[in-house]
């Protein structure tokens, strides 16, 4: 009987510490544990008190005297439990507004000034005699915004422009998607594909061809009076899963909440971003104080915005976005790991986040799209993505 | 040992102390981060403000429970207290925050 009451006991302590280790190995895989010193806000203290709350509840559980009087506990235990389980991805998101918060900004622009064969357009001319010339059947084209000035250079450099019929468009990264896949576009130009843009392909069963064609750098924006002169991979990925919300834990004192913006689901811009977080679930965004502060279309303007005599925002795009099209001198490049996002530092690859940018067709390329892709990846192609901005790959 | 509230059990005055605790916790947590020496203090502080509703709820619960015998009508009344307040907080936080006023206010 002694025996048995020793079993007993040693299996409730094994559940116990089987437990114990369910929670901390959740706690380690969404970093809590390695980055415990950087949560500073209650939001993103959430999970930890979950995880914490139902390693408790299922140890209270296993060492409960049952009876009449101690019932209503152990029942209210087994729904805290359940109600922490369910809730435990809400928690993780951060996403508890009653609604929908969208506070990404910078999704579309005015681009017209780049259109090719225009009278005075900004896309670059090619200056020599280019390598390869279409006169007939041309490609059409789409993709992302920051991408434009490259493909409507590059017709503009081999398109025969008597047969030219609008052929270079501009919908977005994730209306290109959508026509690349229904077949309406020859070929896309963006940084990657997200998850369910390549879900959506699979699921329309078409495979996506990513050829890559440059090198892009995914840059962090701060307004130009933001002390912040650098971030790390740690910091940014500690931003945007919640743990850490005031500028204060990253030694900027009177920073208060970092305003952090995110792009619209399956541009560009949050691919990049998702591909940093490596899976971290990232947070839903958080309501702002005034709608002034969304007020923009330009994510280059909106980062410099000011609230209290402060610039608290902090925004993300690409580069050439950052740089060319949209250049702010109001906002700055945040350092990434002590690396700015220089030329030479994209080249080199001393800057963490380079990014090749694709060529995207629906299958293999065939025909002029084929001839087209070459041609990008010649000598002479590379050159002019060089002309445009980018770096060559 | 018999209590004013009317009945022996101290479980209502423990939840509604949970609830309280947890106002002390959250205000405690906020001193503790801007004073920066104190900064890891606040993380303990702020995790207290988020279990310690939890355990108001539960304990008012229980105590509801264990019958008006033993808690008597004021331990009713605190345990009700216990188990609405917190549900309440937290109905009205998201809302102003969800509009944006708490942010106005306090951002």
């Amino acid at each position: 009987m002694k025996g048995l009451k020793v079993f007993f006991i040693i299996l409730r302590a094994l559940a116990t510490a089987a437990a114990a280790a369910a929670g901390i190995f959740v706690l380690y895989r969404f970093e809590y544990l390695t980055e415990i010193n950087s949560l500073d806000n209650i939001v993103g203290v959430i999970p930890v008190a979950f995880v914490l709350m139902a390693v408790g509840a299922v140890a209270a559980l296993i060492w409960l005297r049952y009876s009449k009087r101690t019932a209503p506990l152990a029942v209210c235990l087994a729904v805290l439990i359940a109600l922490l389980s369910a809730l435990f991805p809400t928690a993780l998101r951060g996403s508890w507004w009653v609604a929908e918060i969208d506070n990404s900004v910078g999704s579309d622009g005015d681009i017209s000034g780049y259109a090719p064969f225009k009278e005075d357009t900004l896309a670059v001319k090619l200056g020599e005699e280019p390598e390869l010339f279409l006169d007939g059947d041309l490609p059409v084209m789409d993709g992302a915004l920051a991408l434009y000035p490259v493909y409507s250079a590059v017709a503009q450099a081999i398109y025969d422009e008597s047969a030219y019929g609008g052929e270079v468009m501009f919908t977005n990264t994730v209306k290109a998607f959508d026509a690349l896949i229904a077949g309406e576009r020859d070929v896309i130009f963006s940084a990657s594909a997200s998850a369910k843009q390549r879900a959506a392909a699979e699921a329309a069963g078409v495979e996506l061809l990513l050829t890559p064609i440059g090198r892009e750098a995914f840059v962090f924006v701060a307004g130009k009076n933001n002390p912040v002169e650098g971030l790390t991979t740690r910091q940014i990925r500690n931003i945007y899963s919640g743990k850490t919300d005031k500028w204060a834990t990253l030694g900027w004192r009177e920073g208060g909440r970092i305003i952090a913006f995110q792009r619209p689901e399956g541009s560009g811009s949050q691919t990049g971003l998702q591909g940093i977080m490596k899976g971290l679930p990232i947070h839903a965004p958080r309501p702002l104080p005034s709608d002034d502060l969304i007020g923009t279309n330009s994510l280059m303007k909106q980062v410099s915005v000011e609230w209290k005599g402060v610039q608290p925002a902090l925004g993300y795009t690409y580069r050439f976005f950052g740089n060319t099209m949209y250049p702010n001198t109001d906002a700055k490049f945040l350092k990434v790991d002590g690396a700015e996002p220089s030329v030479e530092n994209i080249r080199n690859g001393s800057y963490p986040f380079t990014v090749n940018f694709y060529a995207i067709t629906n299958g293999a390329p065939q025909g002029n799209t084929k001839k087209l892709i070459d041609w990008l990846l010649s000598e002479q192609g590379q050159r002019l993505i060089g002309k445009t901005g980018y770096v060559p790959l | 040992m018999e209590n004013n509230s009317g009945g022996q059990s101290r479980l209502p005055k423990i939840a509604l102390g949970f609830d309280i605790a947890a106002v002390g916790c959250f205000l405690l947590g906020l001193g503790c981060f801007y004073t920066f020496i104190l900064f890891p203090l606040s993380l303990l502080f702020f995790l207290a403000t988020v279990v310690l509703p939890f355990g108001a709820i539960i304990a008012g619960i229980c105590a509801l429970c264990l019958g008006k015998k033993e808690i008597g009508a004021k331990g009713i009344a605190m345990s009700v207290a216990a188990i609405v307040i917190p549900v309440v907080t937290v109905i009205v936080l998201v809302i102003l925050f969800s509009t944006g006023v708490a942010y106005i206010r306090w951002m």
